[in-house]
């Protein structure tokens, strides 16, 4: 049983690699800290751990998909991130891909196989 | 608290520079957020920092996140290679010594426990040095990228099936034996001329035993010359652990071809040309030894063999490198 487990365990990290961009990416149309993100994700049952979540945004960042800002003026000095309008549409193309993608799974997962494609 | 600054520490100095101040700004307002949540704005003991930085993970994953990709000494794309070559040389080194070993005990078989004991010592401290100097060789290749991908990165970004480059020919691939010969004769290169005064030369048999060795060379000079002598064998490893890497001749590698061969050839010619190298006394230990046996003639003959074949040491080197050198070039543009 530990083997499924761990078989599991190993390719739900590689399917929730990809998904997590997405997620962060619709979470940022207004600014949002790390550590919000993180609750926010969370409160809505997707589970991204603090060390995960901040290389990610910044290497998004790093790739131009959002931009950050720190504000100071606050007890703590905290690093807002946002979508750049280069992140804006790539998120909307992706969300596109996602929803095609999803349904396209659907279809393999209750329909048996051979009904996609026929319509 | 002292704790959180070590795991920051801990993070940020297995960072680039550049991007340490932000990422410890960055994640001291993480700690203190998660901290925040945990305590509900009480106060925070010592337990809770430990739960929160286990959660953050170890200090080396984390920075490991942030970086983005793992780094190497030797990849896993020249991991293959490098214990081939290591292999090569180990194997080399043992069989050269052997065969140092076993003309010495010929020579001098009443002290085989020195030959023995000299025979372990130089096995290991030669494996140590070739260890080395193999490990900081492809630490090199794997810093400056001389990966086998070479082949497709070399063309443009854009990629189109056209673009395939052929199956190698045949004639282009770059077998592995060739690799290891070529290893194996800079090991035995090393090895002869480390223990030239001793076992390479000409060998006076007596009733079917080894009496004498007339060394070729001067083991004086190529004791100072040693440096040169280890310089030209790494070259010559080197050299073939980039065509196992490579796998095939391409442009670049018959050009580090080239470049290698003209420094070899340089150090050769330098060290051969001197002739101080060469046994000064060859002819007359020649003489010596087998004085009853030759006639003048026999030794004039000799004698202009020998003189030639010190000329001929450094011509015979510069074919051999030039052959070497076209034909990588030949096989490079080869279509």
């Amino acid at each position: 049983m530990s083997n499924v487990n761990e078989m599991v365990d190993k390719l739900l990290q590689e399917l929730r690699r990809g998904t997590i961009t997405i997620a962060v990416l619709s979470q940022l149309e207004k600014p949002q800290y790390g550590y919000s993100l993180v609750t926010i994700l969370a409160e809505k049952g997707v589970q991204v751990e603090a060390g995960t979540l901040y290389p990610l945004l910044r290497r998004l960042e790093k790739q131009g998909l959002l931009i950050s800002e720190w504000d100071t003026n606050e007890a703590r000095p905290r690093k807002f991130y946002l979508l750049s309008a280069l992140g804006k549409d790539v998120y909307i193309k992706l969300l596109d891909e996602w929803k095609k993608m999803a349904s396209s799974m659907e279809g393999l997962i209750n329909g048996g196989g051979t009904e996609h494609g026929n319509d | 608290m002292e704790m959180i600054e070590k795991y920051i520490y801990a993070v940020t100095h297995r960072l680039p520079q550049s991007q340490r101040a932000d990422i410890a700004m960055e994640l001291r307002g993480l700690i203190e957020d998660m901290l925040g949540e945990r305590t509900n704005g009480g106060p925070v003991a010592q337990e809770d920092v430990e739960s929160v930085l286990l959660e953050l993970g170890h200090p080396k994953d984390l920075a490991e996140k942030y970086r983005g990709s793992k780094r190497y000494l030797i990849g896993p794309e020249l991991f293959h290679p490098y214990i081939t070559v290591l292999k090569i040389v180990f194997f080399a080194l043992v069989v050269a010594m052997s065969v140092v070993f076993i003309i010495e005990y010929m020579i001098e078989p009443r002290s085989v426990v020195e030959h023995i004991f000299g025979y372990v010592t130089s096995v290991v401290s030669a494996s140590m040095q070739a260890f080395v100097w193999i490990t900081v060789g492809f630490a090199i290749a794997q810093y400056k990228g001389v990966a086998p991908k070479a082949g497709i990165a070399e063309e443009s970004e854009k990629w189109s099936p056209s673009y395939l480059p052929p199956v190698p020919d045949q004639k282009k691939r770059i077998k592995r034996g060739e690799a290891i010969t070529g290893i194996v004769f800079s090991i035995l290169f090393l090895v002869f001329l480390y223990s030239s005064s001793h076992v390479f030369g000409v060998m006076m048999f007596e009733d079917g035993e080894l009496v004498n060795v007339i060394p070729f060379l001067n083991g004086e000079r190529i004791e100072q010359f040693i440096n040169i002598i280890y310089v030209i064998t790494v070259i010559g490893i080197l050299k073939e652990g980039l065509k196992l890497i490579i796998g095939k001749w391409t442009k670049k590698l018959a050009l580090y071809n080239l470049i290698l061969n003209a420094v070899t050839l340089v150090l050769v010619a330098f060290l051969f040309n001197d002739q101080a190298i060469w046994n000064p006394d060859f002819m007359q230990e020649l003489n010596q030894v087998s004085k009853a046996d030759l006639n003048q003639d026999t030794y004039d003959l000799i004698k202009t063999i020998w003189m030639q074949s010190k000329a001929w040491v450094v011509i015979g080197f510069t074919i051999v490198l030039i052959i070497d050198t076209v034909s990588g070039f030949y096989k490079a543009y080869l279509k």
